[in-house]
């Protein structure tokens, strides 16, 4: 089993959702913590994870983890999820220092194999 | 007149040589060539200082054709691609600019043809020119020009210099973020008070235009101009939103330029014996030097 630590930030509406897919993702790929978008803070990225999964709906919300993540953790993975995703935010998001984007799957295997992916 | 060469590559000939007209006005030397074979000789060749490259060179029909992309993959390493396509999709983004584990993307930038030539010359301009990281550089190595910067080059010590080349990728990378937040921010507030004073001139327009009908109030001219007052106000915030959001997007390439930088020294750090991980960061910067500095 791979030991690759993961942090998802997410918003408040998507938690449960997050809750249910942390414990699968705890069971193939190893540790996983779950951080609100609004309690983020420098403190809160001290254990420098491998993998940053992000779900953040409001753009300059996302925006604004982004940028934190990059700077205090520079050397993490930062993963966007999103819903629906268009050419432009997949830019911009890539521009401000995210790995990657994926589509969010209601296949939770799915998801998982396009983190282990990327 | 810079001594720049860039290579266009586009199956599209009335596409390439309109906006070949803009790069040679920016003053570059342009190449250009219709197909991916042509382009991929051009590239093995070598003299290129930077390539745009459309997405779909062999079929502008077909989804499936990626030429483009395929050819980024492969010279993207070697020198900053731009990816220019008309057919933009969130997978392409991601092709093109999404990071592997090694922290590289095939190329340094994606942009859509409708967004127009201006943003092209922009996105060239900051990913060959980089003035934020070559005033960091001259300052850090306390050089006047990049003469000077060279001869400190020669005569320097590798590490000592490699340290100061990393602390200017890093001084720079620092800077364009922070001004990159400010800017945001700043189209973010100018983009709300053109919302408010647009729907404030509506309103007010409504407003009058329901005085006269109902009340028959002698308003209308009165409510008109006010109306129309916001309206302008609202459109010479957006323009300044625009603006911002300009900035914004030119301080990515130069960003993201300084970022693939640190991440190439950073990458030395995995080579075992430190000499040669010393003399590989060496060769890097010089080559980087080179580039930016010449």
């Amino acid at each position: 089993m791979e030991t690759k630590p993961v942090l998802i930030v997410c918003d408040q509406d998507n938690q449960s959702y997050w809750n249910m897919i942390g414990d699968e993702i705890r069971k193939k790929m190893g540790p996983v913590n779950l951080l609100l978008a609004s309690q983020l803070t420098r403190k809160s990225l001290t254990q420098a994870p491998e993998v940053v999964v992000v779900d953040v709906s409001e753009i300059e919300a996302l925006h604004h983890v982004i940028r934190e993540i990059r700077q205090s953790q520079p050397s993490s993975r930062i993963i966007v999820v999103s819903s629906t995703p268009t050419w432009k935010q997949t830019r911009e998001v890539l521009r401000l220092g995210a790995s990657n984007l994926i589509r969010k799957s209601s296949d939770v295997d799915e998801l998982i194999g396009e983190l282990r992916a990327v | 007149m810079t001594d720049k060469i860039i290579l266009m590559a586009d199956n599209l000939k009335d596409f390439l040589d309109e906006r070949r007209e803009f790069l040679e006005q920016a003053g570059y030397t342009v190449v250009t060539t219709y197909n991916p074979t042509d382009a991929g000789r051009i590239l093995e060749r070598g003299g290129i200082d930077l390539a745009i490259m459309d997405i779909r060179m062999v079929n502008d029909d077909d989804p499936e054709d990626t030429s483009g992309l395929e050819l980024a993959r492969r010279y993207g390493p070697k020198l900053p691609v731009l990816m220019l396509t008309g057919y933009p999709t969130w997978e392409n983004v991601k092709a093109a600019i999404g990071r592997d584990l090694q922290g590289l993307s095939p190329a340094v930038d994606f942009l859509s043809k409708e967004e127009g030539p201006g943003v092209m010359v922009q996105a060239v301009k900051l990913t060959l020119d980089q003035p934020s990281l070559k005033r960091n550089i001259l300052a850090e190595f306390k050089a006047e020009s990049s003469q000077a910067f060279h001869d400190a080059l020669e005569k320097g010590n590798p590490e000592e210099t490699t340290e100061l080349f990393q602390k200017s990728l890093e001084r720079t990378e620092r800077e364009l973020l922070k001004h990159r937040g400010e800017v945001s921010h700043q189209a973010e507030q100018y983009q709300k008070i053109a919302t408010w004073a647009g729907l404030t001139g509506m309103a007010v327009i409504i407003l009058g235009a329901l005085l006269v009908f109902f009340n028959g109030l002698p308003v209308g001219p009165l409510s008109a101009a006010a109306g129309v007052l916001s309206e302008a106000v609202s459109v010479l915030f957006i323009r300044r939103a625009s603006q911002a959001s300009k900035e914004v997007n030119e301080n990515y390439a130069e960003l993201q330029e300084t970022c693939r930088a640190s991440q190439l020294i950073s990458m030395c750090d995995t080579i075992k014996g430190k000499t040669r991980r010393e003399e590989a960061k060496f060769l890097i910067l010089t080559k980087l030097a080179e580039l930016w500095l010449r």
